[in-house]
Order: C-alpha cells, then structure tokens, then sequence
C-alpha cells in the first residue's frame, strides 16, 4: 500500500511518499481503509520540524480522517468491519478532563495518522460516522470541529439565545460559526476579507466585522450586540488578539484560548475585564471522543455540513499542505484517498 | 444613634463620626441592631477614592462586612424575623444567578449605607441567618471574604475530597479559603512573607506554608511539594504581578479564581493553554453562595480567624491596622 510519511520534517517538501506491506491490526487495534483525511493548521509546523521534539522521518501525518474498518484485532469490541467510522485523534482521551499523557498517543504527531491508503488506529478511539454524512465531511471534523465544540458546549454550556464571538474563518472558527448556529445562537465573526465575511453570513453569521476597517473590532461588536457583549469567544487568535476578545465579553463570557493558535503574547494581554464582568478564560486542547459523539449526534440531527474549500487527491497531498500556507481558504482543507 | 461616614475620600483622615436619627422600619427591610463590622481592604481604597466610580456621598456610611440582630422588619418581610442573628450579601441584590454589572448599584458600604452603625436599614432578600456557634464578631467577618473564598472553591472550582487548594497570602479571602477548603476534605497550601504568619495559618490548618520572601520561587516549591502536580485550585488574592507564578504552580485542569488588582506585571498565561486551566475573575457571590457557605460553617463548626477586634469609637485604629498590614485573618469592630 501507499503511504505519506514526514521525512526529515524540514518543511512540505519533505513529505514523501512511501510502499509499504498491508498493516495487520495489533490487540486493541483497527485496521481502516482510508477515504478522506483533512488538514489542520498545525501539520504545516509538524511538516516544518516547529511542532513539538522532532518526530521518527516514517511518521505518517495527519490527525483527522475516515474511512472503512478492513479488520480488527484481537480484544477490539466496539467496532467490526465494514464499520464506517472516523476517530478521536487524541486516541486515548475518551471522557474526562484533560491529561498531558493523550499527547503521547495524538494520530499524525506521536503515533502513526491518516495520511496512507490503510491506518492503524486503536480502536477505542474510533467513532461511527452517521449514514448521510459522507467520508470527506466527516474527516474534516476531529480536530477542528471538536475543539469548537469543547469551547462552546464543553467549557460553555452554550444555551439558545447566546452570542458566539470567534476570529478569523479557518477550521476552527467556521465550526465554531455553524456550532453556534445550530444551538439557536448568534454569531459574530471577524475578518480582514469582506468577500469572506459575505461567506459567513451566507453560513448564518449574525455580526460580521472587517478588522482591517475596523481596528476597534470589539467596539463594533460591542455596539452591534446593543452594548451586552458576547457570551463566549472561540478565541482563535491566540494571545494577540485576547485583549481585544475580553473587551467584546458581556458580563460572565466565557473565553476558550485554542492551544495550537495560541503563539506567544507580544505585549501582555489587558486582563482588567476580567474580574469586574466575572470573565472565565481556559485553556482548549481539543476534546475527548464522548465530545465527538455529542457533536455528531448534533450534526447528524441538524443537518450541518462541514465547510470544505477543496479537495486534494492522495498523490497531490504535497499541494494540500501548501494551498493552506498560500491560500485565502474558508472552513477546511481535504485530501481524497482510495 | 451612631455612624461612621466616609466623608472627603481623602484618606483614613477622612472617615468621620456622625449622629443621625434612628432609621425608619421600610416595605421590604429589616432593621438590624449590628453587634460587629468587619473591614476589607476595599475600605481602605473607598476611603482614598480609589474604588469604582468614586461618586459616593460623603455621608455614606462605610463597611460591606457585619452581623446582628433584627429589631424590626417593614411589610412583605417573609424570610427573617425579630430576633434573628444575621449577616447581608455584599452585593444586596444579588440572590441567585448569574453577575450583573448593576448589582454594583446595591453594595454595602459602596453605593448603599454599609455596617458601620448602630443600627441598619437591610434589604431583607439579602439577609442569611448565622450558624450558632458564631459570636458576632465572627459572624460579621463572613460576608465579602467569606463568599468571594466559597465563590472560588465551590461554584467556580468544583472542589474535591483530595484536592490541592493555593492561597496566596494571608488576607481574608485566602484564610476563609483554608478553612473551608480543609472542612471539605482538601490540602492547603498557603504562601506569607513571614514565618509568624505561616505557623498561625498552620495552626489553623494548613498543610504547607511557604515564605515567598525566603523562596522566591514559590510556585516551584508548590510543584515540589504536591509531587509535580500543582495546585487544582488557586485563591489568586494578589493580582496580575503574581499570576504567572499562579499558572505554574496550578494542576492540570487547574482552576485560578482572581480577586486581586488587575494593574502590575506582565502575566504569561502561555501555562492556561498547555494545562487546560482555567482563569476566572471573581466579584464576591450571591445570596445563595453565602446561604451554601454559611451551612458549611455551621456543619465543619468553623471558627473564623479574627485576628483584632476594636472598639466602635476606635473605627480609624481598625482602618489603621488594616493598612498596617500586621492581621492575618479579618479586623472587626464591636459595636456595643
């Protein structure tokens, strides 16, 4: 079979494509016949050797894909083959709170991905993809999709009538748009593109602000939501823009920093908001599997279709990696397998 | 009867004695003979205008903390009764819920007449009655520092049997936070600059005390002592000087509830992200917080640390003292 490795992770260029013999599954483990992988941002700093120590050069990338279950080994209970199925790509974080240990079991990082004609992945991880939902929508949702849901139900508890502030229109954030869609929330967006903006209010965005025009970002939003303030930020602009994200806050807001958008702060953050409007900030990484199932089930009853740019096909997956470095792309980034 | 006025706002200088008719029983008060008051070092920014918006009447009557008895209520009065012993939510209208900004419009000794008095004219929906075990003076430290320490461990911070509890310093808020955080089956973890105040804190129960004049790096003698682990709750009762250190001294999934000032240092809060903690700003509690807490104290038999209690004629020596900063656990005034 054909399958991507990352090489010497010295940038895209450094992907290779490589034959290998058919896996067989391991105890506890799943073989999948891949369909459809996506792209996060940070498989670009995985790719480049800035994403954590360096990874073994046979390492197969990517975090999120889908696919058929072609065979399971032994003690493998909650899957049979033939199973439709995607997976929690922190493969041991099942339910709970936060660990550092699902780091060292996180698919396409520290153990093998989706980016190969068949994966390996343990099995207790893996999630059933509902009937009408194709391969390609459900490969884009594990990283992306259940971050923003860990913001917005997890950490938020969002109910119907909130605001939903969140920055940019990558993966994360186009989630988070239709997340709080589907919960009777509104939405407020922010771009530097007002072709983009005009996307997401196709995609049912309430507020929708250009920050190049508007540098007061929050005081826009702020006027725009009648002075109250949003309810929760998927603060997907790391610690630069956070300052601004607590000043848009209504009172009680509740803030989630994504871990790999974070970056370092430039100047410190303004924290003053925070103690007189009872203001909650918490680190994001990702979420469990039991997120996932919730966020299908919501999906699949909602009728919410991930947002897919393009699609790439498995020999052109080099292309994949570096239309998300130079393009203006909306929601998420797809590569076909098989 | 008696009160203390803020007057000028210019400092301890300012705080005046006054007399004023008794008040009148009102629809929805009670009059409440106060036994004791307790200071926060809000006071002390209230008294110097530095709090808030700064446009209180000099004759306002200072003082968010304190316990007596109901002597009268006013019609529609249903949840207290004559005879009762009790203390007020801070903020008057804040019984349930969720914050709002404009609960700020009914705060004791801020924007409405506080403790400092003989008598009282209270809200009656932001009464609770006091466990017995209490005096009065212990009674009336329960209030702001009370609430805001429950605010943090409970509601916000979900805390366990087994738990690590951070405070930091030895102030009301942080020796509340002890106290009930050991009656709820957690480790203590308290930081002083000063050896003395560290072996009274221990007294009361703390499991660890560390001097942060004497080691610096608190926040890894915090890690050191919990095995790597950290704190799972902070009392972040300084401020954005000290809050780097709080975020590397927390626990995975660690909550950090801040009360403090918000205007030194540069806070890294990098740590917030790679350990899913939270940060949450903290305004005291609500009506129902303290009614929670107050059966708490009345269940684990706490006895509030009051560290000095001062005569009602001797208001600015207890102001003093605040300032001073010698107490550990709260400064109380008796009023009879």
């Amino acid at each position: 079979m054909k399958t991507w490795e990352l090489g010497d992770q010295k940038g895209i260029a450094s992907l290779r494509m490589a034959e290998r013999a058919e896996p067989k599954p391991g105890p506890g483990q799943a073989v999948i016949a891949v369909k459809a992988c996506s792209l996060n941002r940070r498989d670009i700093g995985i790719a480049g050797g800035t994403y954590g120590a360096a990874k073994p050069a046979t390492r197969i990338p990517l975090s999120d894909g889908a696919g058929d279950v072609v065979a399971i080994g032994p003690d493998v209970t909650g899957v049979k083959v033939g199973d439709r199925v995607t997976a929690s790509h922190y493969t041991t974080w099942l339910d709970g709170t936060f660990d550092p240990s699902v780091r060292n079991a996180d698919l396409g990082v520290s153990i093998d991905g989706w980016l190969t004609e068949r994966a390996v992945i343990p099995a207790a991880a893996l999630v059933p993809i509902p009937d009408k939902m194709s391969y390609a929508e459900a490969a884009a949702l594990p990283v992306a999709a259940v971050t923003a849901w860990s913001v917005i139900e997890g950490l938020g508890r969002i109910k119907s009538g909130d605001i939903v502030l969140t920055l940019g229109t990558g993966g994360v954030s186009i989630f988070a748009l239709q997340i709080a869609k589907m919960n009777g929330a509104r939405a407020a967006i922010t771009s530097s593109s007002d072709e983009k903006l005009a996307r997401c209010k196709d995609l049912g965005a309430d507020i929708v602000v250009n920050y190049k025009t508007r540098p007061d970002w929050d005081k826009a939003i702020r006027d725009q939501t009648g002075g109250r303030g949003v309810d929760i930020v998927v603060e997907t602009g790391g610690f630069a823009t956070l300052s601004q994200s607590l000043a848009a806050c209504a009172p009680n807001a509740r803030v989630g920093m994504i871990g790999a958008l974070a970056g370092r702060p430039e100047a410190p953050p303004a924290l003053f908001p925070m103690v007189g409007n009872n203001i909650t900030l918490k680190g994001i990484t990702s979420g469990t599997r039991r997120m996932f199932v919730e966020l299908l089930k919501a999906m699949d009853a909602t009728d919410m279709k991930p947002v897919i740019d393009k699609t790439f096909a498995f020999d052109d997956a080099v292309n994949a990696y570096q239309y998300m470095v130079d393009s203006d792309f909306i929601g998420k980034i797809v590569v076909s397998v098989g | 009867m008696k009160v203390w006025e803020i007057g000028e706002q210019q400092g301890l200088g300012s705080l005046r004695a006054a007399t004023r008719p008794e008040p009148e029983t009102t629809r929805g008060h009670a009059i409440i003979k106060v036994r004791a008051s307790a200071l926060n070092h809000r006071d002390l920014m209230i008294i110097a205008k530095r709090y808030g918006a700064n446009v209180r009447p000099e004759t306002r009557v200072p003082l968010s903390d304190g316990a007596g008895e109901v002597i009268a209520i006013g019609e529609g009065v249903t949840d207290v009764k004559i005879g009762d012993r009790v203390v007020a939510n801070m903020f008057a209208d804040w019984t349930e819920g969720a914050w709002v900004p404009g609960l700020f419009g009914a705060d004791y000794g801020n924007t409405i007449d506080g403790w400092a008095t003989e008598r009282l004219s209270a809200p009656a929906r932001s009464l609770a009655k006091i466990p017995d075990h209490l005096s009065w003076e212990e009674a009336a430290t329960i209030a702001s520092a009370g609430v805001t320490a429950w605010n943090i461990l409970e509601p916000f911070g979900h805390l366990k049997a087994g738990d690590t509890v951070l405070a930091l310093g030895t102030g009301g808020v942080s020796v509340w936070g002890l106290q009930l955080a050991k009656a709820a089956g957690a480790r203590v973890i308290i930081t002083s600059s000063s050896d003395q105040k560290l072996a009274k804190v221990k007294a009361l129960g703390a499991d660890i005390g560390i001097n942060y004049k004497t080691t610096p790096d608190w926040d890894k003698a915090v890690l050191d002592a919990t095995h790597g682990a950290g704190a799972d709750i902070v009392l972040e009762t300084v401020g954005t000087g000290t809050l780097t250190r709080s975020i590397n001294a927390a626990a995975f999934n660690g909550r950090i509830g801040m009360v403090g000032g918000l205007d030194a240092g540069q806070p890294q809060l990098f740590g917030l992200v790679a350990k899913n903690a939270v940060l949450g700003g903290i305004t005291v509690g609500n009506r129902r917080m303290l009614v929670d807490m107050l059966k708490s104290v009345g269940a684990a038999k706490i006895k509030p640390a009051v560290d000095k209690v001062f005569a009602f004629d001797d208001m600015p020596k207890a102001y003093a003292y605040l300032e001073s900063a010698a107490h550990i656990g709260k400064v109380v005034v008796r009023h009879d």
